[in-house]
């Protein structure tokens, strides 16, 4: 058999190599262009130095996340027609790749690539991945067409990318089954696909006719894959690059969305300059969260985790996105308030759940542009009754509740008679117990401190509490944007935690928890934080603490999106739960990937307009899985799920307890 | 482009008002001070004015000790400058008092189109100040206003009234006092109450006011200040929502009667 080759243009009139580049160029140039704007748009010619930094780290996520697609196949048909479309487009690009290397470079040095067994591994690797790529496309129609998912938003735009998509991958098998029609060749069945066709073509009569018709597909074909490769900078198909640069850039987000940046020192600024803050235009992005808006897919999956989307409220975190992707294309740069780019009540829907995410496949904080535009928006200070009272009342009374301090007096009274001293009257402690505003002002949230008392005192730890002294820890404050607010408050603690000689704080607040974790430690506290779930599981690990009543009944447990999924303390309540019950049953959307009540992102001071309470949709859940006890982790949760279970009139049906209470009720 | 002075009273914290539980009478002590919830209505209007229509709003205020800290908060808010007198004479006053003292320092304040209070305030309710400044000025005077519009320098206001909506208008100079529903103020941001310091705040003495301290003796005097007590009954009805209902009803009718 003679050597199997490739044969470029074979059955094109010559000079057709020519002409093609020719009638490329205008494409490309067009393709450059829209490259070098969307550039311009993200700034990066000013952020350049930025790109050699972190290196390895980067890439490693890059090649996670990006090359890899390791949060794509976390969904499984959503995830496998990605892979199958993606390994389809790069095989294209390679084996396209691989033409220009044989027939434009090594032709020309006397050389050649495509030949012999490489060729025949080439053609049959490429119409296997050929195959994969419209598979993968056919699995999209379904979704799309069939299945029609909810969060796939239908645009002419990616109506067009398909039907671009489909062509170049169905002209291109039956080119091939044209040309080996005409042209049979021994090693055409390495081309299976095409091979196959072959034999349906001979049918069509004429050589003349497969030949007019074999060349005029061959230019459509040029055509239709030119126009796409021009079009990738003005449409979705740009996330095959942005999505590359924004999980390389990913290491410049705070490391946790429970972390919000620091934009300033209150300690250290000038009093009486004026700071700008957050953001109510494209411009006033950085260049990184602008490129971010570019590598937003519309892929849907931060909608579809999103717990105020699900109860209706105006906000979605892909529209939000893809609202301000928009506007960047439009390459203005309007108000996005002034001018209804986005909506005030989107913005203050959001429970800074994070679980947007925790599910954008690419990296992307929907939650990050949801907290620049509240801090911009309240620092303009039109804010309404509801969320101004909570501000007022921090500001006087450094709880969001609005209470004076007189108003815990009676509580800490009882704690100081159950034994529990101030940290002013002991020497050291093991723990500071740091109590928080809702369990210091709250009855039902009393409840957690009691049973926390209780096993404290079971198990020997040495704790302490501030009393008197302790307020706010800011955290509604810095949520809601009210960033100077924050910062007074947390300045304002950590000067007196220092004074306090325990080593770790201890708190059941997941909020409280939160903001000492991750956001004090800009201002120069570093103290080991623990949550009320971890001290009682290492409690019981150590044996210090012994469960000698186990629960027979069945119980289930809710995360609090500050624990489970921002923090990520997802077994330690597990371990302890299942020690606490027989029958300890989990919910079907559990540890990180969890729902939030409804209270996080100080939503639970203020209302926004919506169909049903996240709290409803969780608690339903929680009965399904016929659990008597909905066990939980955060004061504000609990609230959350009094409102809840009192709208459904499910008193009798289920009841709500924080862990600590559980497991008081156990020893 | 009206220019607009506010008038912002510094008053107790009234829902932290506790009385004593002997002697019933508050306990000043406890409570801190803040601006009248009505003034702040005020100046949120004359600020919605300014943003529209430009023009300078400036705040002025008169007390026994005037917190700056309080009018700085104002003028976070976006007021340009304050006139403020404080002087011990004036923790005992009446709305003749205060109104007097108010006009001196709106005059200070330069060149005005309009003057805005709140209808009354959150401690004395006596609703005088606005109708008294604009005797003194000799100028309209629109009271319990709930939505406020200017054009060809003419005011136009929508007053809520016991029978119903009044709309009324006048021409400028004028004095408009304005109730909670009118707006909502808008909150400073602790960044912009601290950059406020910039902003001017005038503060005079009784002399440069030209005023004596006779003029500052109030012709009405408080005797005496208690709490009303208010007890709960504390009565439990049990049975059935049908005979509930009819229970309530009985002791509703009965009570009534009582009267
Ligand atoms: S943080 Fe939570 S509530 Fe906010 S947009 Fe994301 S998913 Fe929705
Ligand atoms: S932000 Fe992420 S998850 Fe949301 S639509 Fe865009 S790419 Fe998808």
């Amino acid at each position: 058999m003679e050597t199997p080759f490739r044969e470029t243009y074979a059955l094109m009139p010559p000079g057709t190599d020519i002409t093609m580049y020719i009638v490329l160029t205008p494409f490309a140039a067009l393709f450059i262009y829209g490259i070098y704007r969307r550039l311009r748009f993200y700034g990066l010619e000013t952020a350049w130095a930025e790109i050699f930094r972190d290196i390895p780290k980067r890439l490693s996520l890059m090649a996670r996340y990006a090359l890899l697609q390791r949060r794509v196949v976390e969904e499984k048909v959503a995830g496998l027609m990605h892979v199958m479309i993606y390994a389809g487009t790069i095989a294209l690009f390679i084996g396209t790749a691989l033409v220009f290397i044989d027939y434009d470079i090594l032709r020309l040095l006397g050389g050649s690539l495509l030949r012999g067994d490489f060729y025949l591994v080439y053609e049959f690797s490429l119409d296997l991945l050929g195959l994969a790529f419209l598979a993968g496309l056919s699995i999209l129609a379904y979704r799309r067409a069939v299945r029609r998912e909810a969060r796939l938003r239908p645009k002419l735009e990616y109506l067009l990318t398909v039907a671009g998509l489909l062509f170049i991958g169905v002209t291109g098998y039956v080119l091939e089954g044209l040309r080996l029609s005409i042209n049979p060749r021994g090693w055409g069945g390495f081309s299976f696909v095409g091979y196959a066709l072959s034999h349906q073509m001979a049918a069509i009569p004429g050589v003349d006719t497969r030949l007019l018709l074999y060349q005029s597909l061959w230019w459509s074909h040029a055509l239709v894959a030119f126009a796409m490769v021009a079009m990738i900078p003005y449409s979705n198909m740009l996330h095959l690059f942005t999505t590359l640069a924004n999980t390389y850039f990913a290491t410049l987000r705070p490391a946790t969305p429970g972390k919000m940046t620091t934009p300033f020192r209150l300690d250290e600024v000038d009093p009486s300059a004026e700071i700008k803050l957050g953001a109510r235009k494209v411009s006033e992005l950085s260049w990184r969260q602008r490129l971010g808006l570019d590598a937003c897919t519309d892929c849907g999956r931060c909608e579809a985790a999103c717990p105020a989307y699900a109860a209706g409220t105006p906000l979605s975190p892909r529209m939000v996105v893809q609202k301000l992707k928009s506007e960047m294309w439009s390459g203005g740069d309007r108000d996005w308030f002034e001018e209804g780019v986005l909506e005030e009540d989107e913005i203050w829907a959001c429970t800074t759940c994070a679980a947007c995410v925790e599910a954008c496949p690419v990296l992307i904080s929907p939650l990050e542009y949801i907290l620049e535009a509240r801090r911009a928006l309240t620092l303009e200070g039109k804010l309404e009754k509801r969320k101004v009272a909570m501000l007022t009342n921090l500001a006087r009374f450094q709880n969001p509740y609005g209470f004076p301090a007189s108003e815990r007096s009676s509580f800490l009274e009882e704690l100081y008679s159950m034994g529990v001293k101030r940290a002013d009257e002991v020497s050291e402690a093991e723990y500071l117990y740091w109590i928080g505003c809702a369990s210091l002002y709250d009855s039902r949230s009393r409840e957690i401190v009691r049973s926390m008392v209780k096993i404290l005192m079971a198990a020997g730890v040495s704790f302490t509490v501030l009393g008197d002294d302790e307020i706010c820890t800011g955290d509604p404050a810095r949520r809601i944007g009210e960033e100077g607010r924050f910062q007074e408050l947390a300045l304002a603690n950590i000067e007196r935690l220092k004074k306090v000689k325990a080593g770790k704080i201890l708190v059941h607040c997941p909020h409280c928890f939160n903001t000492f974790k991750n956001e004090y430690t800009d201002f120069g506290l570093e103290m080991e934080v623990v949550h009320h779930s971890q001290l009682i599981g290492m409690l019981l690990r150590e044996g210090r603490l012994r469960l000698s009543r186990p629960l027979a009944e069945r119980i289930t447990f809710h995360d609090s999106c500050y624990i489970g999924r921002i923090n990520n303390v997802v077994e330690e309540p597990r371990q302890v739960l299942s020690m606490a019950s027989k029958d300890f049953v989990e919910m079907a959307r559990r540890g990180r990937r969890s729902f939030c009540c409804g209270a996080g992102g100080s939503t639970y001071w203020y209302e926004v307009p919506r169909r049903e309470r996240e709290s409803v949709i969780r608690l339903e859940e929680a009965v399904k899985t016929g659990a008597r006890t909905l066990v939980l982790e955060c004061p504000y949760c609990l609230q959350m799920f009094n409102d809840a279970v009192r709208i459904k009139g499910m008193e009798n049906t289920i009841q709500l307890r924080d862990i600590s209470e559980i497991v008081a009720e156990c020893l | 482009m009206p220019d607009i002075v506010v008038c912002v009273k510094q008053t107790v914290d009234v829902y932290q008002l506790k009385p004593h539980p002997e002697t019933l009478e508050p306990v000043f002590s406890q409570a801190q001070s803040k601006i009248s919830d009505f003034d702040l209505n005020a100046l949120e209007e004359a600020l919605r004015i300014r943003e529209k229509g430009g023009g300078r709003v400036s705040v002025v205020s008169a007390g026994p000790s005037i917190n700056q800290l309080l009018i700085r908060e104002t003028l976070a808010m976006g007021a340009d400058e304050a006139h403020i007198i404080s002087h011990p004479l004036l923790s005992t006053y009446d709305g003749r008092v205060t109104a007097t003292v108010l006009s001196k320092l709106v005059e200070k304040a330069g060149r005005w189109d309009l003057i805005l209070c709140g209808e009354a305030s959150l401690d004395n309710s006596d609703y005088q100040t606005g109708p008294r400044l604009a005797e003194i000025f000799g100028v309209p005077h629109l009271a319990y206003v709930t939505k406020l519009e200017i054009s060809d320098g003419r005011l136009k206001a929508w007053k809520s009234m016991e029978d119903g909506l009044h709309v009324a208008s006048c021409s400028m100079p004028a004095v408009v006092t304005v109730g909670l529903e009118i707006n909502t103020p808008r909150l400073p941001s602790l960044l912009m109450i601290r950059a406020a310091t910039k902003k001017p705040i005038h503060e005079y003495r009784l002399s440069d006011l030209g005023l004596t301290e006779e003029e500052l003796n109030p012709s009405v005097t408080l005797r005496e200040l208690k709490a009303l007590k208010v007890e709960r009954r504390r009565v439990k009805l049990e049975g059935k929502p049908e005979e509930l209902a009819e229970k309530l009803a009985d002791i509703l009718v009965r009570e009534a009667l009582a009267r």
